[in-house]
């Protein structure tokens, strides 16, 4: 593992190797000691955040507070659905969560605030069948129940709760729970709303009947969420998206923190390399099947390397930094190999020893490049060329 | 601000003038607000581009390491200021680096939006490619034409 981690590194796939870890729920079965791991990890992740006066870049999970980056339906309630949306449906569906938000006209309020938000996306993505394209930004809807909600709309008004049937009202105010303030930005929520939401909260976990228990782990500074995702373990949080550079100042903590910790690196890495691509890596993107095309061949031990244009399509100097890694890389394997590498681009040839230039089938020229002195020569490089 | 808000914001950059208000709302909601404290950067020279940002308030310098030269940009209530558009255009690396001078709102257009809204609707991409004209006659013809004397 430790040379795989190193061809990743090499091939520049790490980073998305353990972004992939990092989405994904882990198996029970597939702990392996992470649980305790991962509350080590977020232990660390809030000190090394505090250490630095960047506390404000992940907004935690706190029962006293409304979390302004989590959906209403999170902040409500406050814990990972075990089941998905089927959780939540369950949930919604039992008499215990309807008295629970009967109290202070809550449920009204989500009643008011689904139409609104229906109303808006309506707008926003109405007339827009022929161009599916657009529709991956509509991600609290799918493209059939845009419709769905039109017909709705146009049967109830916002302030028809006591009216409205089951279904309508069950429909609105799950569509409510999607919504994030500063996200979506239609201004919808109140602080009245943030409150009472609070307040339904605490109901919720107090009187909750057992059988309804295991819908929902809640959220615990001390517990493992089994049914969150690595990212959401460690975080246990919203990142602040209102922070601009939130999103890179986190990952570059994550990445030291897990440098310090051999052990679940290599587990999480293990864990990214097990994410499903899809029927030839059509999950992934140009550049990221180039690279594991790269990470598939230096990884094989071999006395040479022929390469035809591994990286088409990048741009220069990221070509530049590839071959530097990637020869420095083979440089220092204890028989270095000869490379043979086609180049689209002859300015990146002084990287190797010798340069053979071709037109048309004919060979043009061929010359010994004077090498890079901080490059170690490369064994066999002219057999090779 | 609200979402409404943003889209009168855009509506009065040249880069969106032409597009249709109901689909510049589509990429209102696909972009991200965000904030930037004073001197820290919102994007580096050579960095890859994932859209442009439009500065809300706030000012902003606009360096380019081959000329030296610092450009400042201002958004605030009268106009906002858009930087990074050429490489959300032509998906090449940022050609500047952009930092805060003071407190900075901005928005952040999302550039896969941006090109499926132009692929999408022809009316779109005219509006833009006009816009691009005129830039180009405003900016670029002086030069030409300066070349020549």
């Amino acid at each position: 593992m430790g040379s795989l981690s190193e061809v990743l590194r090499v091939a520049g796939l790490e980073g998305d190797v353990i972004d992939f870890a990092l989405r994904s729920v882990i198996p029970l079965d597939d702990l392996e000691g992470m649980d305790s791991q991962a509350l080590d990890l977020r232990e660390s992740f809030h000190a090394r955040l505090r250490d630095r006066g960047l506390n404000h870049l992940v907004l935690r999970f706190d029962p006293e507070r409304f979390n302004s980056e989590a959906t209403i339906g999170q902040n409500l309630f406050f814990g990972v659905a075990t089941e998905g949306m089927a959780s939540i449906q369950t949930m919604v569906s039992h008499p215990f969560f309807r008295d629970t938000i009967a109290v202070d006209g809550l449920a009204q309020d989500l009643f008011a605030l689904g139409w609104q938000f229906a109303t808006q996306t309506v707008e926003i993505f109405r007339g827009l069948e022929e161009m599916p394209e657009l529709l991956q930004w509509l991600t609290y809807m799918t493209p059939e129940e845009l419709p769905r909600y039109e017909q709705l709309l146009a049967r109830v008004d916002r302030s028809s709760f006591a009216v409205a049937s089951n279904e309508d009202r069950r429909a609105l105010i799950r569509l409510a729970f999607f919504y994030i303030e500063p996200r979506y930005r239609f201004g919808l929520l109140t602080q009245e709303l943030r409150e009472k939401i609070i307040a339904a909260r605490h109901r919720l976990r107090r009187n909750m009947p057992q059988e309804l228990e295991p819908l929902i782990q809640p959220y615990d500074p001390a517990t493992y969420l089994s049914a969150g995702t690595l990212l959401e373990n460690v975080l246990f949080g919203k990142v602040n998206q209102r922070i601009g550079n939130a999103d890179q100042t986190l990952r570059e903590i994550g990445r030291e923190l897990l440098a310090e910790r051999t052990d679940l690196r290599l587990k999480v890495l293990k864990l990214g390399l097990a994410h499903e691509i899809g029927p030839g890596g059509r999950r992934l993107s140009n550049l990221q099947r180039q690279r594991l095309g790269l990470a598939r061949m230096l990884v094989r031990r071999s006395l040479y390397y022929v390469m035809n244009e591994p990286l088409a399509g990048a741009d220069a100097s990221l070509q530049q930094q590839m071959i530097e890694r990637i020869l420095a890389f083979l440089a220092a394997q204890p028989q270095s190999p000869a490379v043979l590498w086609v180049l689209a681009n002859s300015e990146l040839a002084h990287h190797f020893g010798r340069k053979v230039e071709f037109s048309q089938g004919r060979l043009l020229e061929s010359v010994p490049e004077a090498l890079n002195e901080d490059q170690p020569p490369l064994r066999n490089l002219n057999t090779a060329s | 601000m609200l979402l409404q808000d943003e889209v009168k914001l855009l509506q009065k950059l040249d880069l969106f003038a032409g597009i249709d208000p109901g689909r510049l709302k589509i990429l209102a909601f696909a972009s991200e607000r965000c904030h930037f404290d004073p001197e820290e950067t919102l994007f580096r020279e050579g960095d890859e581009s994932f859209g442009a940002l439009v500065i809300v308030s706030g000012t902003v310098d606009v360096s380019k390491s081959e000329d030296g030269v610092h450009v400042l940009k201002t958004g605030s209530d009268k106009g906002v200021a858009i930087v990074g558009q050429s490489s959300m255009m032509s998906d090449q690396p940022r050609n500047a680096t952009v930092t805060a001078l003071t407190e900075v709102e901005a928005l952040r257009i999302n550039r896969d939006c941006f090109v499926k809204l132009m692929a999408s609707c022809p009316k779109c991409s005219a509006g833009i490619m006009d816009a691009l004209g005129r830039k180009l006659s405003d900016e670029d013809l002086p030069k030409a034409v300066g070349a020549f004397h």
